[in-house]
């Protein structure tokens, strides 16, 4: 049966319509996952940003115990070893020893808050290499006897940028802190080396370990901070973090950057 | 809600229409049928729906009611127009209040939407009670386009607003985008052919007989929307995910 001219209108019509529905639904859909996209991208562009600005309020924040600690406490310290030295001219011999004693506790106390002045304060270190930064600490540390720490590398010519350096530094401190809290461990390694493009920075003790599970959970079951700092960080700086503990086998912490 | 109530309900149905003498065909059976489980589906789930979505049951239960009367005042007056006079405003404002709940960032949006459903109410009440012939003789057309219009312009304003305000829920799984497309396709399809074949045509009451097929088929997609847009906002209630409306 043939279709008159007023039939076949609407039906024009209607196809026309249907198909410019159809369009839109598309255009509609596909302009919909570019702004899904692009959501998604200012968020984490966000969340970036307000990592970055938390760690540079601690940073700020450490910049300002440095300068407090080196202003007060290392003055008031420098003062009470001076008047101690006035003073240990008419005394006893008895009561001199005592005094000396003090004034070489004061000494190390002196040096003691000099060097944490000088870790806390990122300026000064902005210019030293993470190696010598590393070699430094750790010396410090094993003179304390806390722990026997290790340093290995295969990185003698290779080049941090400071930021770079000033963030591995500062999660090289928080893992050694939460060895000498959490860990019970005698021996610690830090090993820096390069593998496949990428620059392996891992801390190894031989402390009580945790159960074998992955970061993730391990966050979840911490209350501390430290692991989560490091998390942080490594975002900051696109590198990826691993964390291995085998119960009474130690714990390994593993950071791969992108070189 | 009692699934065998529902169905029992159904069943004195079947048998009630033929004792009145209406007969129903295949097409109205089907479409009573879907707005019957769109409505039970939501009444079982209403405490994980939303606002909106709960208006929409309220909605669909209102249509499923004046569709089952308009089939049985159709065998006593033969007309089922004047369900219709108070069919459509009631989904006009049901429309409104839905899409009043949607606007949750634009205050100006949620105002205009209100003012001009209350201009197009009283347009319907104006045009039904004084200029309108018998409730029996004459279908509210002009309201129904008026209604269909309304729908349109405030379904693509949605869409803009989803532009705008994107969520991390992919797109299918969001009950907005179900309900808003069933919308606008509907009432897109019931302008054209209203708009087309009285006013353009002339053709007054006289609409072929596959125009109210087309109607049919535009409805079923738009209450299987709702139905979908139902099950998506439950889901999205108990996972307690996203920000969608």
């Amino acid at each position: 049966m043939e279709m008159t001219n007023d039939e076949t209108t609407p039906i024009l019509i209607g196809t026309i319509g249907m198909s410019i529905m159809a369009t839109f639904i598309i255009v509609f859909v596909i302009l919909y996952r570019k702004a899904q996209f692009k959501f998604e991208l200012e968020r984490q562009q966000f969340k970036q940003a307000l990592l970055a600005a938390e760690v540079e309020i601690r940073e700020q924040t450490l910049e300002d115990v440095s300068m407090d600690l080196h202003d007060n406490i290392g003055q008031i310290a420098s003062i009470v070893k001076m008047n101690l030295s006035i003073i240990s001219e008419n005394l006893s011999e008895e009561d001199h020893l005592r005094v000396t004693e003090a004034k070489v506790l004061l000494s190390k106390l002196i040096a003691d808050i000099k060097s944490l002045t000088y870790l806390l304060d990122r300026k000064n270190y902005k210019h030293v290499s993470l190696l010598r930064l590393l070699e430094d600490d750790i010396a410090r540390i094993n003179r304390l006897e806390l722990i026997d720490i290790k340093l290995e590398n295969n990185l003698q010519s290779f080049k941090f940028n400071s930021e770079t350096s000033i963030f591995l530094y500062r999660m090289y401190q928080e893992m050694l802190n939460n060895a000498l809290k959490h860990s019970e461990a005698t021996e610690a390694l830090v090993e820096i080396y390069t593998f496949q493009g990428n620059l392996i920075f891992r801390f190894r003790d031989n402390g009580i370990g945790l159960d074998s599970f992955t970061v993730k959970p391990y966050l979840k079951h911490s209350n501390g901070k430290g692991m989560k700092n490091i998390m942080e960080r490594c975002k900051i700086i696109g590198a990826t973090v691993e964390v291995i503990g085998i119960r009474n086998k130690g714990t390994s912490i593993t950071i791969s950057l992108p070189t | 809600m009692n699934i065998w109530r529902a169905f029992s309900s159904i069943h004195c149905l079947t048998y009630l229409f033929p004792y009145l003498g209406v007969v129903m065909t295949p097409q109205v059976w089907i479409y009573l049928f879907l707005l019957l489980s769109a409505t039970a589906y939501g009444v079982y789930n209403f405490r994980d729906l939303t606002l909106p979505y709960r208006l929409l049951i309220a909605q669909v239960f209102l249509v499923l009611l004046s569709e089952i009367t308009s089939q049985v005042i159709r065998h006593f007056i033969l007309s089922s127009f004047p369900v219709y006079y108070v069919l459509i405003p009631a989904l006009l404002l049901f429309n409104s209040l839905i899409y009043r709940t949607l606007f949750k960032s634009s205050i100006v949006l949620k105002e205009i939407v209100t003012i001009v459903a209350i201009i197009l109410l009283v347009i319907h009440w104006y045009l039904s009670l004084c200029t309108s012939e018998v409730w029996t003789e004459s279908f509210p057309s002009i309201s129904l386009m008026l209604l269909s219009l309304f729908t349109i312009s405030v379904s693509l304003l949605v869409f803009i607003q989803m532009l705008y305000s994107p969520i991390m829920i992919p797109l299918q799984k969001q009950a907005i985008f179900w309900w808003n497309s069933g919308n606008l396709f509907f009432y897109s399809v019931t302008f054209f052919i209203f708009g087309y074949f009285r006013y353009i045509k002339g053709l007054g009451q006289n609409m072929p007989e596959w125009s109210y097929t087309q109607i049919w088929l535009a409805s079923m997609v738009m209450y299987s929307c709702h139905f979908t847009s139902l099950y998506f906002n439950r889901k999205k209630s108990n996972l307690k995910n996203g920000n969608d409306q």
